[in-house]
This record gives C-alpha cells, sequence and structure tokens, in this order.
C-alpha cells in the first residue's frame, strides 16, 4: 500500500466520520424552561445540541463551531440555529443578518412571541429559513428542523442518541 | 411506536410533568404581581413586571402543550395591557383577571393529577392538558 492509497483511505474515513457526526444544532432562548423543552426534544432526535442564554453566547457558539468545524475539515459544522428573537444582547435577527452577509451557511429557525408583520417581513428579508411564533407545538418545531438537516437519511437513530 | 421515539416521549413527558409541578408556584407569583400592581396602579414597572410574568407563562405553558392554561395567562397578559392602555385599572377588568387567574389554578391542578396518573386525558377533558397541536390562544401582539 502505497502512501497515496493511505492518503485516500484516511480521507475516506474523514469523510465517513463527518457524515456520522450527529447534525449540530445550536439553540438559543433566554426562558431557561423553553430551552430545556427545545433542547431534549432536540437531543433525543438524534442531534448534538449546544444551548446559549443569550445572543452573545450564541455568537460566541457559533464562532467557536466553525473554528472547530473547519479545523475537522467540516465545510458547513452548524446544521441549524433555533434561536429565539428577543432575548438579552443581539437579538435573533441580528445574528440572522450577521450569518447572512458572512455567507455561512446554515439553516436558521427563529422564534417569537411576538409575530407581526413587521417581524415576518424582516424574519424573510435577512433570509429566516422559518419563523415559529410561541407558543408553538415541539413537534411542530421537530419536523421544520429534520427539513434542515443535511443527509437525513445518515442522521442516527434516535435509540441511540445518548445525549 | 420504537423504542428511540418511546425514550423521547418518556423524556419529553418528563418535562412536562416538572413544569406543570411548578405551575403553581409560577401562579402564585404572577398573582402577588398583579397584586402589587393593584395596590399601586401608577407604578409602571409593576404593571410591566406582571405583564412580563403572565407573557412568559403564557408562551411556554403553551410550547410545553398546556393549551388552557396559556390561553389563561394570555386573557391576563392581554388585560394588563389594556390597563396600560387605558392608564387606568378598571374594576371590571381586574375581575377578568381574578377569573382568569382562578380558572389557571384549575387548569394546573388538572395538569398535575393527569400528567402524575401517566394515562392521556380522555376526550373533551383535562383542558390544561392538550394533546399537540394545541388551540390557538389569541393572537400574540
Amino acid at each position: 500500500v502505497n502512501e497515496k492509497q493511505l492518503r485516500r483511505r484516511a480521507y475516506a474515513l474523514r469523510e465517513a466520520m463527518i457524515e456520522m457526526t450527529p447534525p449540530l444544532v445550536l439553540v438559543a432562548e433566554d426562558d431557561d424552561d423553553v430551552r430545556r423543552l427545545v433542547a431534549t426534544a432536540l437531543r433525543k432526535d438524534g442531534c448534538s445540541v449546544i444551548e446559549a442564554a443569550d445572543g452573545s453566547a450564541l455568537l460566541d457558539h457559533i464562532g467557536s463551531a466553525l473554528l472547530f468545524g473547519n479545523v475537522r475539515g467540516e465545510l458547513d459544522p452548524i446544521a441549524v440555529v433555533v434561536s429565539d428573537i428577543r432575548m438579552p444582547g443581539p437579538s435573533g435577527l441580528e445574528i440572522l443578518a450577521h450569518l447572512r452577509r458572512s455567507d455561512i451557511g446554515v439553516h436558521v429557525v427563529l422564534m417569537s412571541a411576538h409575530v407581526d408583520d413587521a417581524v415576518r417581513a424582516d424574519a424573510e428579508r435577512y433570509g429566516a429559513d422559518a419563523l415559529l411564533a410561541k407558543p408553538f407545538d415541539i413537534d411542530e418545531l421537530l419536523d421544520i428542523v429534520r427539513r434542515g438537516l443535511p443527509s437525513v437519511g445518515l442522521r442516527p437513530d434516535p435509540a441511540s442518541a445518548s445525549s | 411506536m420504537s423504542a428511540g421515539r418511546t425514550a423521547q416521549a418518556a423524556e419529553i413527558a418528563s418535562l412536562r410533568l416538572g413544569y406543570a409541578r411548578s405551575l403553581p408556584e409560577r401562579l402564585g407569583c404572577l398573582r402577588a404581581a398583579v397584586l402589587a400592581w393593584g395596590r399601586a396602579p401608577d407604578d409602571g414597572e409593576l404593571l410591566s413586571r406582571a405583564e412580563s410574568l403572565a407573557h412568559r407563562l403564557r408562551g411556554t405553558a403553551g410550547s410545553y402543550g398546556f393549551a388552557a392554561f396559556s390561553a389563561t395567562a394570555g386573557a391576563v397578559e392581554d388585560a394588563l395591557r389594556r390597563c396600560r392602555a387605558a392608564g387606568t385599572a378598571g374594576d371590571e377588568t381586574m375581575a377578568v383577571i381574578a377569573l382568569a387567574l382562578r380558572a389557571a389554578d384549575d387548569f394546573a391542578l388538572e395538569a398535575i393529577a393527569i400528567l402524575e396518573a401517566g394515562s392521556p386525558p380522555p376526550a373533551g377533558r383535562a383542558e390544561g392538558v392538550s394533546t399537540l397541536p394545541h388551540t390557538p390562544v389569541e393572537e400574540d401582539v
């Protein structure tokens, strides 16, 4: 086996490992109860979830996930961002605008208890993939997130998801 | 239902039960906030606190599947907003708030009892525990 073949095998193995990694979902919500519900449901659905209690923490987590994901060779390490619109620090809309300006490929689901025409227009203008009015049905949120996940067929069975 | 789905449902059910058990205390906080504002109706901060608590209960309880409870919390929030708009706390509005809080108490107790029994609510009963999707509450503003 020559060096070229070894490299090819290592690359294929890395690609396979990346594909088998549970999709990473970042959840930002300042209401602990809602965040816990959303994060638990997503984890049990086979996702890897990082929680943020405000906009600043979400931005930090986005930066870290992109940095370490890219180091591992992942082009789009964050599958989905689920974010409240109104929360301390940068709002969900501001973070969405930042993501789109930076051309970061990520599916963004916004949540708000104050959904009106202006919020809908802003969400659409900034390129949100979905806007969910609170209170929402957790199954509806899971469906929306699943639609945003890449390589759905490779997602682990929820039974094997431990976190 | 697969083992994974069963585990998922059990985890969510456990979260819902925990949240349901916290509802009486949360309602107590809301009631105390409304009473405090009722004693000092000119205090905008007290009104904001009561509004905020009602608003949060409306959204969070609804997302946990407690539709009727969410609707009653929403009625309190809407009444408080009307008071803010009118610049006064009318007797009629305060009566609406008191009624809604009593109804929310009942819904919370019913929800806890049903979830602790571990059985789904029978059709047409258990307004506090709705199977999803929940019944819509008044439009959020």
